[in-house]
């Protein structure tokens, strides 16, 4: 029970940290793939792209406007350049109330649709669903144009610009080979379109129509009922690319172009990647150097303790502990630095290792304390009858008990260590932190620098937890 | 070497008027213990909880410091802050109640460690000797077991060779059956009764009387920090002279 459920946290936990590593692969991949032909345009240049995208695909939002869209004029309002392009239009129109219109005369219509089609047949040609749907189209613009009008203006957004031509071609002559892809909100859909949707599902779902006062079924008249609906559906316009999925993509190229911004672009991301090196190494020589002065000082104060000896000692460890737990890193840190380092010359990181090494060590001391005395009595007795002086039975029996009863203490100690050492920005230090900072600096946005040195952080922490675990396993055999 | 006194080169322990107190003096645990413990003699000592006992056996090696008094052992005041304790703690085997065995080693490092560190014996050595302890008392298939995997029997069998792997020349024991089961209260004692057998010569706190009367050659009875009576087991068993030794005796046999 207890293995499985172990197993099972640490399935989690394993793949908690690979998502978050894949998320980040995924973006960078994503995003240099996406960045590599990227032109800046203009106002002017979309415009010309829109007006040569609605020529060269007939069938688009003019067209189709014809049938709902009495008046309709869309201009360029404005662009945002950068990897995931957005231009912004403006489109004034006027617009039918469809969905009555149909409503009212859709007995008519369905009507007249069918006397085309038996009239063809009768006179033995050919009927296909475009024939039908290129009659009915007259008949209903004459029927929609009784409609009441609606003026109005809505901005369009476009997203996603497919540039086959290299970058110098691209900027030449832009616009050759792009494509423009328009995605449509479901609120731009019932605004512009109104009804027509509905128009369309109706005339899909519809089984009889009345013909001449008798009730007819539409059954079994396929291509009438294929021609019918064809009029009314929008084309070229993508409908199964529901708008909300515009917005995420939205989200998601603004993600991927503040991604690119911040780390891609000028190999920004050198400035986490140097951080990081400089934290793990403070971190490091810190956590080593505090373990050490922290042993000392716990042990100098245990055994003051328990023979009465190092008193003096004990007083100058005790004086230490006081002072270190009693002031807050940064100011430790600054006095280190600027008060007794600077003057004589030495340099940021040495001052940064020491004044973390110190503030550490008096942390440790106290936990290495804590462990010492909780190691039963009886251990020390057995190792002085054998003869092995007060030295030889710290080292050999009272530590290693000690050491493995305070680990997870220890492990904490050094993850807020970890943690800790971003003050280092204070003195000048290049950490992680500054890294981000510095990125915050040039590019002027939040969000992504300061995400990513807290998930940096974050993944960092989550390793050392795993291979303490994986440590006090080892350490805790003796124990079944 | 001066103040050494000249005794019997038989006497192995002699102590002298052995006095701890306790909060000032408040608390007298040893009150003036005065006792000779000769080469191979078993001294077995019993007494009511709180006599003292275990204070004055854990003061022979120096566990506890005594207030006043001194203990010469091999002829050498051992009390003297000048004596380096620790080489005399060699020649003194101790084995506690509650086996006090190192959790984080196996059975095999737990014997060998101080040999390796103390007499310098080479590693190869030291581990064929304490094997071959481990199979005098039956435990040669446990020497990489941890003290946790044992029975109290095992880790106090285990703790005894511990102690003897130091070549000692008296085993302190003190309660070493009282942390235990019933059922594994006799394997120990076979052990010690074979270790007398030898001739070790040792001091046992106790509650065993069968233990006391039969593999003893001197009995030692303690109450409130004085040796009230001492004798051969048939005297203290069969012809007690105190009457604190009486009621003693008439509550535990």
């Amino acid at each position: 029970m207890k293995k499985d459920e172990k197993k099972k946290k640490l399935l989690i936990e394993a793949i908690v940290i690979i998502a978050v590593i894949l998320v980040f692969a995924v973006v960078v991949i994503v995003d240099t793939v996406r960045s590599s032909p990227s032109v800046d345009l203009t106002v002017e240049q979309a415009q010309t792209l829109l007006d040569n995208t609605f020529e060269m695909v007939p069938n688009s939002v003019a067209l189709t406007a014809n049938h709902v869209v009495e008046e309709s004029e869309i201009t360029v309002k404005s662009v945002k350049n950068g990897n995931g392009k957005e231009i912004i239009f403006e489109c004034t129109y006027e617009t039918v109330d469809i969905q009555s219109v149909y409503s009212e005369n859709k007995d008519n219509l369905f009507s007249s649709a069918y006397d085309f089609y038996r009239a063809e047949k009768d006179a033995g040609r050919m009927v296909n669903a475009t024939k039908i749907r290129q009659n009915f189209d007259n008949g209903f613009i004459e029927v929609a144009s009784k409609g009441e009008k609606v003026s109005g203006e809505i901005d369009i957004y476009v997203y996603e610009l497919e540039e086959a031509a290299a970058e110098e071609d691209a900027l030449a002559m832009p616009f050759e080979d792009t494509i423009l892809r328009v995605y449509l909100s479901d609120e731009v859909i019932n605004t512009v379109f109104g009804g027509l949707l509905n128009v369309c599902n109706d005339a899909i779902n519809t089984k009889e129509f009345s013909y001449n006062g008798e009730t007819l079924s539409i059954m079994n008249l396929t291509t009438l009922k294929r021609g019918i609906s064809d009029c009314f559906s929008i084309r070229n316009f993508s409908i199964d690319k529901p708008d909300s999925s515009a917005y995420f993509v939205s989200i998601w190229n603004s993600f991927c172009d503040e991604f690119y911004r911040n780390f891609i672009k000028n190999a920004q991301w050198s400035y986490l990647a140097k951080g990081l090196l400089t934290t793990i190494e403070i971190t490091l020589l810190a956590a080593l150097f505090g373990i050490l002065i922290g042993f000392i000082c716990a042990i100098v104060r245990c055994t003051y303790e328990k023979t009465g000896k190092l008193m003096i000692l004990d007083q100058i460890v005790r004086l230490y502990l006081t002072v270190i737990r009693g002031t807050p890193l940064m100011i430790q840190l600054m006095i280190i630095y600027f008060v007794l380092l600077l003057p004589v010359g030495i340099e940021k990181f040495p001052a940064a290792v020491l004044c973390f090494s110190i503030n550490s060590g008096a942390y440790v001391a106290e936990i290495v304390r804590g462990g010492i005395m909780s190691v039963d009595g009886g251990q020390i007795e057995a190792g002085r009858s054998l003869g092995l002086n007060y030295i030889l039975t710290m080292y050999h029996i009272v530590v290693p008990q000690a050491f493995k009863a305070v680990l997870p203490s220890l492990a904490n100690e050094f993850i807020t260590l970890l943690k800790e050492s971003s003050v280092a920005f204070y003195i000048g230090v290049a950490d992680l932190t500054q890294g981000g900072l510095k990125i915050r600096s040039i590019t002027y946005s939040n969000f992504m620098p300061l995400i990513a040195v807290a998930v940096i952080y974050l993944v960092m922490v989550l390793i050392l937890t795993r291979l303490v675990g994986v440590l006090e396993r080892r350490l805790r055999k003796d124990e079944r | 070497m001066s103040d050494n006194i000249e005794i019997n080169n038989d006497v192995i322990i002699h102590v002298e008027d052995l006095k701890k107190h306790y909060n000032n003096g408040a608390v007298k645990a040893l009150d003036g213990v005065s006792l000779d413990i000769n080469k191979g003699d078993v001294v077995a000592i019993i007494g009511p909880s709180g006599s003292g006992k275990s204070t004055f056996l854990r003061s022979l090696n120096l566990l506890e410091e005594p207030s006043e008094g001194r203990i010469f052992f091999n002829g050498v005041d051992i009390t003297d802050s000048k004596v380096n304790i620790n080489i005399h703690r060699q020649k003194m085997g101790m084995v506690f109640q509650q086996f006090n065995l190192f959790p984080h080693m196996t059975v095999l490092k737990n014997m060998t460690l101080a040999p390796m560190k103390l007499l310098k014996l080479p590693k190869a050595d030291a581990e064929a000797t304490a094997l071959q302890y481990l199979e005098r008392v039956g435990l040669g298939d446990r020497a990489d077991a941890y003290p946790a995997q044992l029975s109290g029997g095992q880790k106090q069998r285990v703790a005894i060779m511990r102690a003897l792997c130091m070549q000692p020349e008296v085993m302190l024991f003190d309660e070493p059956t009282s942390a235990l089961d019933p059922e594994m209260v006799g394997e120990v004692l076979d052990v010690m009764k074979e270790l007398a057998e030898g001739g070790m010569t040792m001091a046992v706190v106790t509650h065993e009387m069968g233990f006391a009367r039969e593999v003893a050659n001197r009995v030692v009875f303690m109450e409130s920090g004085v040796i009230v009576e001492e004798g051969s087991p048939e005297e203290i068993f069969g012809n007690p002279s105190s009457d604190r030794l009486k009621s003693f005796l008439a509550k535990v046999l």
